[in-house]
């Protein structure tokens, strides 16, 4: 940099210094040449007249034809014209004119040597001869002077000393020439330098978004004359803002150079690698022959993302996900291309088996039917959500003595377009979008509600289990909202059970257990949904406060399949005995799993074989009859 | 009419001349009228006596500063009463040169008759110069106005 910056500087001065040399040699010659010609063609001429009057006149006195006065006005006027020649500055070129010089002055001297004889011609005529002689001497060498004025100007005007300067003129401009040549290279340098800077990313030399996307016009241009495919790819490193915290920007620098290297590698000369910005980089792959070879391209670049990289502070594995999208199969309009890649890379991000995905017409129905289902959701916890929004409840039993001593809240949306949407579903968009704290609090709100209803109905021990979705927990405002709606209900704690799943208290053990801790010391219970099938970690069992096992309906579907896998819930319903937990067998739909899971000594049951999730008022009906039946029989 | 007139001119200031010579005049002022043209004509003793105008300056024939003194050619036109439309100089070595007379009003333009207060000897470019104050007046210092510094003077024609 700093050397061409000096190599600049050095151009530019020569350049200024040539310019300036040339121009005043130029102006020299010329000068010499225009200024002295004209000025010097006059003075000669008139000094070739007046020196011609003069012998003239002297001539007419000798003939007694003139006075002597009219004589000296001659030979004045002549003295004058030597006089103005050697002494004006306008006629110093003149002089500077070598013979002319001289001839002037000896000219002069004459007429110095001569003026007491002209003076005193008319008493001495004996000196006309030498007066006139002396005089007339001086005809040719200034005829001379004139004719050379006009044939012979080289010599004159020392048209060689002109020359000269024209030759150095010409080494001047020749180095004008050399420096201007080389101002124009070093322009035309750093043109295209800044012009590669402003397409590059500086980090890691790959393009960059906005030359990406010009190369995508055009790839796009190409691809429809050719008839061909064409591939976009964007590609969303995994573990970059890790790297970036933990190991520092210097590393994650290391990282994306890294990953841009390997980019590099792994695609055709005619394809395209760019980083986009941050940790997203982009590909443009073509010429193509079906999908199939672009996803050969995703699996092996994610492959060698997959290879460790070696960082001056450790090495890491990046790992990425790859989204696809195809022209024109997916989009005519690289607005699109990108936008429906993006949306595949965000789905690659959630599926587990592939790092890569191509972009489906579903994935944009099924984002597009989210964000609707979001604006709907939210729209109707503002306003009136019992107009859509359900709870439906399923009675848990205690096996023994059939009765229904418990029911768990689950979550019913009836959408008007839509119609019944899955309550996973429903928990997915609300997460996604922020509004699980809102439709947490409903849930919790609804189902302290009605079960301050039940207990005056039935029972003031009946118990409500409801659903703690991820998102509520980590809202660190559970505690308090529990708290709100069990007085708003005047509700006694006990008899209201949270249950969590083990993955989601996984998720952020350390908060979580704290809340869990809270809501134990209100007084709630905490039951542990689907036990067995996430992280299930015995150890844990121990931190948790949880008083229920629920155990996973797999367990009894597979007992249903083979009779002989009866092991894992034999073991789970013993250990929640020995540990002291009430265990509820899930998924119990028929005679045969009441009986086995009655057996193996589970004390509660819930499922289909005795009721589905039902309203509001089907429940109290059916707890009307059970409580009916229960009196009569106090065993099922 | 005008190369005429010129001719008739130098015809007429070549009879007069020696005319001019035998009675000590100097410099004629010769004025065109509609009724043909008549002379006026001065020798150094009536120029001396008119209202003297002195001009320090060098000039591009003379090395050095020296001091001119002479009548102005307005004053002297004026004493005449001519009003002219256009005024000739013409030289002993017959040099001519149109004057530019709006011009010459505008700065003090003199008939040098002195340098550095003697009279100027014909070789020295008298007996009379037209002189301006071109040290005074840079502007002056263009060939236009230097040509019309006439030395060596013997006639002004008037239109």
């Amino acid at each position: 940099m700093r050397r061409n910056v000096l190599l600049l500087i050095l151009t530019i001065t020569v350049f200024s210094i040539s310019s300036i040399v040339s121009l005043y040699s130029h102006h020299q010659a010329s000068q010499l040449v225009s200024r002295a010609f004209p000025l010097s063609v006059w003075s000669i001429n008139r000094l070739e007249i007046e020196h011609l009057k003069l012998l003239h006149s002297l001539e007419m006195f000798k003939a007694g034809k003139t006075d002597h006065a009219q004589l000296l006005e001659h030979f004045d006027i002549l003295w004058n014209r030597t006089e103005v020649i050697l002494e004006s500055e306008r006629e110093e070129h003149i002089t500077e004119l070598e013979k002319a010089g001289v001839l002037v002055t000896a000219i002069s001297a004459t007429l110095h040597q001569i003026d007491p004889l002209v003076i005193e011609l008319e008493r001495q005529p004996e000196h006309y001869d030498k007066v006139y002689s002396e005089l007339a001497a001086y005809r040719e060498p200034i005829r001379d002077l004139q004719l050379e004025n006009f044939s012979d100007r080289n010599t004159l005007y020392r048209i060689d000393f002109v020359a000269s300067n024209f030759k150095n003129l010409s080494f001047f401009l020749s180095g004008i020439l050399i420096s201007g040549a080389l101002l124009v290279l070093l322009l035309i340098r750093e043109t295209r330098r800044s012009q590669h800077q402003a397409l590059h990313d500086a980090l890691t030399g790959l393009p960059n978004r906005s030359h990406f996307i010009t190369e995508l016009d055009r790839l796009i241009h190409l691809a429809s004359r050719e008839k061909r495919l064409l591939a976009v790819m964007l590609i969303d490193l995994n573990k970059f803002k890790e790297i970036n915290d933990s190991l520092g920007h210097n590393a994650g620098d290391q990282l994306l150079q890294g990953i841009a290297e390997r980019l590099q590698r792994s695609i055709r000369h005619s394809d395209i690698a760019a980083r986009l910005g941050g940790d997203e980089f982009a590909i443009l792959q073509y010429p193509l022959e079906d999908a199939e070879q672009a996803a050969q391209l995703a699996e092996q670049v994610s492959q060698k993302l997959l290879d460790p990289i070696q960082l001056s502070d450790g090495q890491c594995v990046p790992g990425c996900a790859i989204g696809i999208s195809l022209y024109p199969d997916d989009s005519n309009d690289h607005h699109r291309l990108m936008i429906n890649a993006d949306m595949a890379m965000y789905q690659a991000k959630e599926q587990q088996d592939t790092c890569y995905r191509f972009y489906e017409m579903e994935l944009h129905n099924e984002l597009q039917v989210r964000k609707r289902l979001y604006q709907d959701l939210n729209l109707l916890l503002e306003h009136s959500p019992e107009t859509e929004l359900k709870l439906h409840y399923q009675p848990i039993l205690e096996l023994n003595t059939g009765e229904i001593v418990a029911t768990e809240a689950l979550l019913r949306w009836f959408h008007p377009v839509h119609g019944a949407i899955p309550p996973l579903k429903v928990i997915d968009v609300a997460e996604h979008y922020g509004l699980s704290r809102k439709l947490g609090r409903w849930v919790l709100a609804t189902a302290c509600r009605d079960l301050a209803l039940i207990q005056q109905r039935i029972s003031p021990t009946f118990i409500m289990t409801v659903n703690i979705s991820p998102a509520m927990y980590s809202s660190g405002t559970l505690v308090d909202d529990v708290t709100a709606q069990l007085q708003a209900c005047e509700l006694d704690a006990r008899c209201l059970t949270l249950e969590v799943t083990e993955d989601t208290t996984m998720q952020d053990l350390g908060a979580n257990l704290r809340v869990l801790h809270q809501l134990r010391q209100l007084g709630c219970q905490i039951a542990l949904d689907d036990f067995g099938t996430g992280y299930s970690s015995l150890s844990h069992l121990y931190d948790l406060p949880v008083q229920v096992l629920k155990a996973d309906r797999t367990f009894i579907s597979r007992w249903r399949q083979n009779s002989d896998e009866l092991s894992v819930l034999r073991a789970i319903i013993q250990l929640g005995n020995t540990l002291g937990l009430k265990v509820v067998a899930e998924g119990i739909e028929q005679k045969a799993d009441l009986d086995v899971v009655r057996s193996e000594g589970s004390q509660y049951g819930q499922g289909y074989y005795f009721y589905k999730p039902m309203a509001m008022p089907e429940l109290l009906a059916e707890l009307d009859k059970n409580q009916q039946v229960d009196k009569k029989k106090p065993a099922i | 009419m005008m190369k005429l007139s010129m001719a008739l001119c130098f015809i007429f200031s070549l009879l007069l001349s020696p005319l001019a010579n035998a009675d000590k005049t100097i410099l004629t002022i010769e004025i065109q009228t509609d009724n043909g043209s008549v002379s006026h004509h001065f020798d150094r003793e009536a120029l001396e006596k008119m209202p003297q105008t002195s001009i320090s300056t060098s000039t591009p024939w003379t090395k050095g500063v020296h001091q001119y003194s002479g009548p102005t050619l307005a004053s002297l036109l004026k004493a005449l009463q001519a009003e002219p439309r256009a005024l000739r100089a013409v030289a002993l070595n017959e040099y001519v040169a149109e004057l530019d007379w709006p011009l010459l009003q505008q700065y003090p333009a003199i008939l040098a008759i002195n340098r550095n207060g003697e009279a100027m000897r014909i070789r020295h470019k008298g007996p009379i110069w037209i002189i301006l104050p071109l040290d005074d007046y840079p502007e002056l210092d263009t060939n236009n106005v230097q040509r019309q510094m006439v030395w060596q003077l013997r006639k002004i024609e008037v239109e």
